[in-house]
């Protein structure tokens, strides 16, 4: 052997390769390249002797180098003695499901041809085996087939790539029956496709499709699975008769027509309101044929209509539940399908042809009680068709066989879609597993979470291994170590973090001081998080994917592992800490003369709450962390004059805090609205500058890449309703030329005797704004870089790295900007900055609304026990009632009537003799009604005063 | 950086092509491949296959070639048609292979004892056969054997090797594919573990090149055991057919 | 080509002694750079850098073009060097020397291949109009070590350069010029310098060698880092040979030095960009 042993890697050897081994020396392939060229490309392989089988105890395979005994014992089967299951691709592609609910003792052999053919045919299913392969509960072996000598293939004459694959598959089989002592549990090949199962009989091979092994499980193990089963375990699927849909056109057509710009492709939009229209990129598709089959999300093409049969968008509110109860699960009845004509002005309108990509996922459903046999409503448990009704509107009713109807009626559940063949008017779909009853805190939550996607899966084995080794107990290693190469050592500076109470992220702190020439310093420090999480690996690319941590009620989503969050990248007090430092030296009127940003150390002196900080700024003491503070405070109130003299508005959305009384119970006792304390502003003002700071900086350093924050100006035309609104029931005027006469238009709006007139002005201003988004600065121009509410030509997200992604983003453009580490490749590509920051806005926006909901759900429970009477405030009439507003409980809740006068033009309603007009104080009662759709407790609202709707 | 779908490395521990890290690809050393050469050489590393000529000591071509101390170095490197070589173009004005020639005849200029064939030129023709990644170091290592087989004075064996850093693993011996995607570095070494070339064309942190640098003067160690072993074997066996010869001489027929 | 002639014996004898007391002829300890001086022009894009008496002036000018169809969202950035005679007695008109091959080469290597600049960055339809970036480099003088000079001027040059504001609307695009809208800079994602040393048989290496000292020594190596601590180009081929310590060590020397090369840069360029009138914010 030529080696030289070094201490710390294996031996450099040769590999060299025997006679016998030629004909699997090279795989031979062609490409299609960019520019339609063919070329062909040969590569290399080798196939070796030293991959280990994993097969507990095998004498042959125990040295070689990533055994592990995973291959136990055989698992127990009602049908088939104890075994090992084989899985081919096609049970990865569409049975993921499944596997992910089999028993962890239930051993699987994975070879990589599966493995490959899966990441070469859909990655997120890829990923999806990836957790499964890595968690060490499972008995999951990967055999690399290709690489090993016994079962190393090459292409056969007049075979396809599908037929190798296959062949490759079985030949691991066939191994694995040989390598095996006597008397080893069986080997069983699980595949779906009846050819291959064929060709393995023949070969003397033992297998099973999916339906018949699930089948046959032990009763306790089968009852769990069985539902999960793509297809059904035992009915067959009968092609039914008729034809409802057109079937799509091929994909070679769907590319020419696109390329021709016969067709359009985009995302399907279902509409909110009707479930038999959606639009396309802004065509619009009515009844259930023109959509053929899409569901939102999809990416379809779709063909324009001629002129003729263009029609306008429906105006009435038509609801699938209505609509849809007699359809029948089994008999395709065709209900007639009423296209109502509408009136207005046709658009153009279309029909789509084809699906480029589906965007089908699990889906929270409730069954539809309805669609259950009369008899099965008793615990039968043979199994039957049924239809589940997805929370959201946008989604059609999905059919799925079933065994466990009864138990499933009140509960949620999770269904994902599996097929949908043109005879059949609604999707075929499977049951994945119930998330617990109705209106249970568990289930209530998980809904949530899955209802707006928050990926909330625990941290992956592969994301914890990129923590540093040391775990809690890291630490800041002494100077001269290489984390400190230039790194500043600001470990005496008087640093203290401010947050709310209970605070555990802490991923700011503050410091001021006076300068020997009479100028102040002032610095704002944040959390290294890019020190920790380095680009590209899997806990960057799961952060990516979560985008931001999501706060509900009584949980927290975190984005970043726990111990990165509340530990590591936690600016506590006490410890030393790593930092990113934005340090300003400013004059007298808090005007930036100098700004410096550096990596750093610190060690914050002290971690107050807004009250605590407050009242120790208020207070007697002279020492300096006291100084410190309110010589930040002087800034911040000089910062923020200056930032309103530039026409920043200050806006208004309610923020409620929700009281538990403990974090056990689900019942909330108390609902407040947060309170602001001028350390509040301390804090944002200094959050801002250093935003602002940074955005301006990574701007300068990488023009076409730097990751910034936008706030479009909104049209004009937004505010027309508000404006006049306040024009003819006040008399006000609202100016919105600019954010600054908007800002001051709306300080005038003023009503002396009722302080909280000009909060709901402010709210219903901050309607009218468009949502503010992460942008690359490369893909608009400088123009729209714009913040409109804050009145800044640039800004950024830089301070909150724990929780938000952006901000790792910044923080590595800042990094490289300051010469600090090189810039990941990826963070110069526009394309990937725009793919990843359209990820990080949606994350934002669902975690908003996820926020929202799970605020929504804690008032209505507190609402259950007890309904309130509440002031409110109209902020909206409509023809048949009005929307008010609660503030006490930041609640917006609509009051139908039945016989009432409308005077659009006043904005007036009269119901009983008594007039009410927006911004009038009303006396509501506030309680809970179940929604019909969601299964959920929802607001409803009744009034009292001036009209008593109770009586 | 090309974000293809190869996997630089798979959750075995493998490459794509089934090496682990720290293994080379098979290597073939033949000598004496091209009778008409004074020396010659075909070296196969994996699917890369290189042939060297060597011609010389001989009277340089051009009067002006001819330095008055010592011999004149030339390189010339050619990539036939068919080899596959994506990153070189065939024409002979190529600056790539103009830099590769610069670059072997730069190092073997030191390592041959020049100053014994004064006024003399020594005339080195590359060929690439086929191309699968580390076209300069297979071609080094054809060169030392060429001059070997031509008996040219050489102060030792110079050895050649690239490789990559994948995350932070180091890979040896990098195929095409790899080559592509990872930061490679070349070295070519003496056995005393002195680096006579080192390059290196892609971002890599300087933290993390010495380990590479160390690494492929190791890996250059390896390839000089196998490379004397092919030599003296061959040299036994010529050695040994020669006394055959004699020996029937001398016996008489 | 004309052989240059060869250092005396004396002269030869003189440089290496001084060194092995650590002196080189014009003054400097083995481990110091010549001075370096940055000069703009009255345009954007243009900049002279010396370094001691070797002159490089960089010039970068941006046109637009249609980009190649398989690759539909990239610019291109064209480096252009010839090396007259008027540099340096040792080259000649016409056809490019070795010496020259090895020169562009490594520019294209430290510039192009590290992607110093976006090129997608300079996209502007996809498909039809991209901006082609020429960078011409003109060797003004070479009193040895040119290679690193020319990357100084090249890299100030490209940072100092600004594009027009472009507008597009549909298929048009509105080119603005300079005065009616202020030009943008180009987008660079990191500063690759080179750096030289050059060996002596049982000396310290020294940097940034002369001609004299280059056409004596017995090697020399160039790297090419950058200010984030990467090394973007390593070229050592022949020469003495040199043990990985060696190596190590002139690299963790390169490092400190562009670091420092790049400070200078950057305050040439504030300077300039203060003394020069281009946006009002």
């Amino acid at each position: 052997m030529m080696t030289t042993a070094g201490p710390s890697h294996p031996p450099i050897t040769i590999l060299k390769r025997t006679r016998a081994d030629l004909g699997l020396a090279q795989n031979k392939f062609l490409k299609k390249t960019a520019k339609g060229k063919v070329l062909s490309f040969l590569r290399e392989r080798y196939v070796r002797d030293d991959i280990p089988c994993g097969f507990e105890g095998c004498d042959q395979c125990r040295d070689l180098p990533g055994y592990k005994p995973v291959l136990q014992k055989g698992y127990r089967h009602t049908k088939i003695d104890p075994h090992y299951l084989v899985i081919d691709t096609n049970i990865v592609l569409h049975q993921m499901d499944l596997l992910e609910a089999f028993p962890p003792d239930l051993a699987l052999i994975i070879p990589s041809t599966t493995i490959r053919e899966t990441r070469h045919r859909s990655l997120p299913l890829y990923n999806r085996l990836q957790q499964l392969v890595q968690d060490d509960e499972r008995k999951v072996w990967i055999w690399w087939n290709e690489e090993r000598r016994e079962t190393a293939t090459h292409a056969e004459e007049n075979e396809g790539p599908n037929d190798r694959n296959d062949r490759a598959i079985r030949l691991t089989c066939h191994f694995y029956n040989q390598h095996l002592p006597i008397g080893h549990p069986l080997i069983v090949l699980l595949t779906d496709d009846r050819r291959n199962r064929e060709l393995a009989e023949a070969e003397g091979l033992v297998c099973c499709n999916t339906k018949t092994y699930v089948d046959g499980l032990v009763p306790e193990v089968r009852q769990d699975l069985v539902d999960l089963v793509v297809g059904g375990v035992d009915a067959e699927v009968v092609t039914r008769g008729r034809r409802v849909y057109e079937e799509y056109l091929s994909q070679d057509v769907l590319n020419a027509g696109i390329k021709t710009g016969r067709f359009v492709q985009g995302y399907f939009n279902a509409s909110q309101y009707n479930y038999l229209e959606g639009t396309v990129s802004g065509i619009l598709l009515a009844g259930r044929q023109a959509m053929n089959r899409s569901v939102q999300g999809d990416l379809v093409v779709v063909e324009l209509l001629p002129k003729a049969e263009w029609r306008a968008p429906g105006q009435d509110v038509v609801d699938a539940d209505v609509d849809q109860r007699n359809d029948d699960v089994e008999n395709e009845v065709e209900a007639k399908e009423k296209i109502q004509e509408n009136v207005g002005r046709p658009v153009p309108t279309g029909k789509v042809v084809g699906v480029v990509k589906r965007n089908w996922r699990a889906y929270v459903c409730h069954l539809d009680r309805s669609s259950l046999l009369p008899e099965a409503q008793l615990a039968s448990l043979s199994q039957q068709t049924v239809f589940a009704t997805p929370l959201s509107v946008t989604l059609p009713r999905i059919r799925l066989r079933t065994r466990q109807a009864p138990t499933l009626v009140d509960q949620k559940i999770l269904v994902t879609i599996d097929s949908w063949s043109p005879f059949s008017r609604y999707p075929d779909g499977h049951f994945v597993r119930a998330l617990g009853k109705v209106e249970s805190k568990e289930a209530e939550q998980e809904s949530l979470l899955l209802e707006y996607e928050v990926p909330y899966r625990p941290f992956g084995k592969a994301i914890l291994n990129c923590l540093p080794v040391e775990g809690d107990s890291w630490k800041v290693p002494p100077k001269g170590d290489l984390v400190w190469r230039d790194r500043e050592d600001l470990r005496d500076l008087i640093v203290c973090s401010i947050d709310p109470p209970g605070c555990q992220d802490i991923d700011d702190a503050l410091h001021a001081r006076e300068l020997p020439n009479g100028n102040i310093e002032a610095g704002v420090h944040i959390a290294d998080v890019s020190h920790f999480v380095l680009p590209n690996n899997p806990m960057d690319s799961e952060a990516a994917s979560r985008g931001t941590t999501v706060y509900l009620v009584d949980k927290r989503i975190d984005m970043l592992p726990a111990l990165l969050g509340t530990n590591l990248c936690s600016l506590r007090p006490f410890v030393e800490r790593l930092a990113f430092s934005v340090i300003w030296e400013m004059n007298d009127d808090a005007e930036i003369v100098n700004v410096r940003f550096v990596k750093s150390v610190i060690a914050s002196k002290e971690a107050f709450t807004y009250e605590a900080a407050q009242n120790r700024k208020d207070g007697p003491l002279k020492d300096p962390l006291t100084q410190s503070i309110r010589l930040l405070n002087t800034l911040a109130i000089k910062l923020k004059a200056a930032r309103m003299r530039a026409g920043a508005l200050s806006l208004s959305s309610p923020e409620l805090k929700i009281h538990l009384a403990s974090s056990e119970s689900a019942e909330p006792i108390d609902v407040e609205q947060k309170q602001l304390r001028e350390t509040n502003s301390l804090v944002e003002e200094f959050m801002l500058l250093a935003n602002i700071s940074v955005a301006a900086k990574i701007q300068e350093t990488f023009p076409a890449t730097a990751v910034l924050r936008r706030h479009g100006e909104p049209p004009k035309t937004n505010f027309e309703a508000l404006q006049d609104i306040l024009h003819k029931r006040r008399g006000m005027t609202l100016d919105v030329s600019s954010s600054k006469a908007l800002a001051e238009s709306l300080d005038a709006c003023v009503d002396p005797q009722r302080p909280e007139f000009n909060t709901l002005v402010r709210i219903m201003a901050t309607r009218c704004m468009l949502a503010a988004e992460y942008f690359g600065s490369g893909s608009v121009s400088k123009e729209a870089y714009r913040h409109y509410g804050l009145a800044t030509p640039i800004y950024t997200h830089f301070t909150s790295p724990i929780r938000r992604y952006a901000d790792v983003l910044v923080h590595r453009q800042l990094a490289a900007a300051i010469n600090y580490t090189p810039l990941h490749p990826s963070l110069q590509s526009k394309s990937h900055i725009e793919k990843t920051l359209n990820v990080v806005n949606k994350r934002h926006r669902l975690a908003q609304m996820a926020g929202r909901a799970s605020v929504e759900f804690y008032v209505g429970l507190a609402l259950k026990g007890a309904a309130r009477r509440e002031d409110a405030f109209v902020i909206r009439t409509f023809r048949n009632g009005l929307a008010v507003f609660v503030s006490a409980l930041g609640l917006e809740g609509l009051i139908m009537f039945k016989d009432i006068e409308y005077d659009a033009e006043n904005y007036i309603i009269t119901v009983g003799g008594v007039t009410i007009g927006v911004f009038d104080r009303v006396r509501v009662e506030v309680g809970v009604e179940k929604d019909k759709n969601t299964q959920r407790g929802k607001v409803k609202m009744v009034m009292i005063e001036p009209v008593n709707q109770t009586l | 950086m090309a974000s293809s779908r190869l996997e630089i490395l798979n959750d075995g521990g493998l490459r794509h092509d089934a090496r682990r890290p720290y293994e080379l690809r098979s290597l073939s050393l033949e000598l004496s491949t091209h009778p008409n050469a004074d020396g010659s050489s075909t070296v196969s590393q994996g699917l890369t296959t290189v042939s060297a000529s060597v011609f010389g000591p001989r009277e340089p071509k051009q009067r002006a070639g001819s330095v008055h101390d010592k011999a004149s170095v030339v390189v010339e490197v050619g990539v036939a048609p068919w080899a596959g070589a994506r990153e070189v173009r065939r024409t002979r004005g190529d600056k790539r292979l103009l830099e590769i020639a610069a670059a072997i005849r730069q190092t073997f200029e030191p390592v041959i004892m020049t100053h014994l064939y004064p006024r003399s030129e020594i005339a080195v023709h590359i060929q690439v056969i086929s191309a699968d990644g580390g076209i300069l170091p297979t071609a080094i290592n054809a060169t030392t054997l060429a001059l070997v087989d031509a008996g040219i004075s050489l102060i030792d064996y110079v050895t050649s090797l690239s490789l990559g850093l994948h995350l932070t693993q180091p890979l040896l011996d990098l195929s095409a594919p790899e080559e592509a995607d990872l930061p490679t570095l070349v070295v070519a070494a003496l056995p005393s573990g002195k680096v006579t070339l080192a390059q290196m064309e892609t971002r890599l942190h300087v933290d993390r090149f010495e380990e590479m640098l160390t690494l492929g003067v190791e890996g250059c160690g390896v390839l000089k055991t196998e490379m004397d072993r092919v030599v003296k074997d061959r040299t036994t066996r010529v050695v040994e057919r020669m006394d055959k010869v004699i020996q029937g001489r001398i016996t008489g027929d | 080509m004309p052989r240059e002639i060869e250092p005396s014996i004396n002269q030869r004898e003189f440089v290496l002694r001084a060194l092995a007391q650590g002196k080189r002829l014009d003054g400097r300890v083995p481990l110091e750079l010549r001075n370096v001086e940055l000069e703009f022009g009255d345009e954007l894009g243009w900049c002279t850098a010396r370094l001691g008496k070797t002159a490089v002036l960089a010039h970068v000018s941006a046109t637009i073009v249609r980009p190649r169809d398989d690759r539909p969202y990239e610019g291109f950035l064209i480096i252009n060097s010839e090396i007259s005679p008027m540099a340096s007695s040792v080259y000649e008109a016409g056809r490019a020397s070795e010496d020259e091959v090895l020169i562009t080469r490594l520019l294209e290597k430290s510039i192009r291949r590290t992607e110093a600049v976006d090129r997608e960055a300079l996209c502007i339809i996809a498909g039809e109009k991209v901006w082609q970036l020429r960078l011409t480099l003109h060797f003004l003088s070479d009193s040895g070590n040119i290679l690193d000079c020319a990357s100084i001027a090249a890299m100030t040059a490209l940072r100092h350069f600004r594009k027009p504001e472009v507008e597009v609307s549909g298929r048009d695009v509105i080119v603005h010029s300079p005065d009616e809208r202020a030009p943008v800079p180009l987008a660079i994602h990191h500063t690759p310098l080179c750096v030289s040393f050059a060996f002596f048989p049982d000396l310290p290496p020294i940097i940034d060698p002369t001609h004299l000292e280059s056409v004596l020594s017995s090697g020399t190596l160039t790297l090419t880092l950058n200010a984030q601590r990467e090394l973007c180009v390593l070229s050592k081929a022949g020469g003495s040979a040199l043990s990985p310590g060696e190596i190590m060590g002139v690299v963790r020397v390169g490092v400190e030095r562009v670091r420092e090369l790049v400070k200078i840069m950057e305050d040439a360029l504030r300077s300039d960009q203060s003394n020069r009138v281009i946006e009002v914010r």
